[in-house]
């Protein structure tokens, strides 16, 4: 996270877009991850940091990271909270 | 309910911000109107200036053009001709225009992005400027009643004269062939035809301007939670 996340909350999106890779292939090298997620590899391990103390991530000995069931769920808590907001949207059509 | 039923939601959401954009560029456009409409308006006076000093002293058009060369008197056609009609077509014209302009404007820039899903919808709707989205939505509605009015207008400048001409052709009492006489009552005539015309357009305004309203309530409801929003389990 660069200094001015550091001292706020993460961007959701880079967040979202960690675990949303994460949930298509399950157990990725950091470099991989880094490369699908489209983020900078220092960039990646400081939100990895930050996700693994939240128990979202798991980082295995040999730098594999693996999404845990919380992480999973955090995501998906995230959509569907949203999505009961901006689903009660009737947009009109001109 | 979905990854995919939020992204739809969502390009919704980005397709009205569009409008926005779109409605705020049209309207970025109205000054310019409005000087060419007072300069249509004033080149109109001109014209009957010129006309007036030029030609009604010497009596070639009084015979039909509705001036008499007696005094400043001024029938109420002429006076319509010349001012009302120029600036009134000036306004359609214009807003015609309008329209192709803003057609040109680019659109959609947010759609690539969403084609990576969920993470990017939440980009988007975190990254969105509620504030000028909100300003944006009531500009809308400004801009709806502009362009009723502008049909409304238009419906009036095609109808009214026809069914003056059609009036004046009736054979009426003397009293009945008073111009202001017959203004009034074709003007009362037209005027449930020009808004049976328009009964659709109407109908669309009024549910546009409601379904805006509620939208805004929704909107800005959105916008609070998505402060709060944040990843946990």
């Amino acid at each position: 996270m660069s200094s001015r996340e550091r001292g706020s909350k993460p961007d959701l999106y880079v967040a979202a877009r960690i675990i949303k890779t994460l949930k298509e292939n399950n157990g990725m090298k950091r470099t991989a991850l880094a490369t699908a997620c489209d983020l900078a590899y220092n960039r990646l391990v400081k939100y990895l940091d930050w996700m693994s103390e939240k128990g979202f991530v798991e980082i295995d000995g040999e730098g594999v990271v693996y999404l845990t069931p919380k992480g999973e769920e955090a995501y998906n808590r995230l959509v569907k909270w949203i999505l009961e907001y901006i689903g009660r949207l009737k947009f009109p059509r001109f | 309910m979905t990854e995919d039923d939020l992204v739809r939601k969502v390009e919704e959401l980005m397709n009205l911000v569009d409008q926005v954009k779109l409605y705020r560029k049209a309207l970025a456009y109205i000054p310019d109107l409005a000087i060419a409409v007072l300069s249509v308006t004033c080149v109109s006076l001109l014209i009957f200036i010129l006309v007036k000093i030029c030609f009604i002293t010497s009596g070639i058009f009084s015979s039909f053009s509705g001036f008499t060369s007696a005094g400043s008197y001024m029938s109420p056609e002429v006076a319509l001709l010349l001012f009302l009609l120029p600036s009134l077509w000036a306004t359609v014209i214009g807003m015609l225009l309008i329209e192709l302009k803003v057609k040109k404007v680019r659109t959609g820039e947010w759609s690539s992005l969403l084609k990576e899903g969920a993470p990017a919808a939440i980009k988007l709707l975190m990254e969105t400027d509620w504030e000028s989205l909100f300003s944006g939505i009531m500009l809308m509605k400004l801009w709806l009643a502009i362009k009723m009015l502008n049909w409304l207008f238009l419906s009036y400048i095609i109808i009214l004269p026809i069914f003056q001409s059609l009036f004046i052709l009736l054979p009426l009492p003397l009293f009945w062939t008073h111009k202001s006489i017959i203004g009034l009552i074709t003007f009362v005539l037209v005027t449930p035809i020009i808004l049976l015309i328009n009964k659709k357009n109407i109908k669309e305004f009024y549910r546009n301007i409601k379904s805006i309203d509620l939208l805004i309530i929704d909107l800005r409801w959105l916008y609070n939670e998505l402060k709060g929003a944040r990843l946990e389990a």
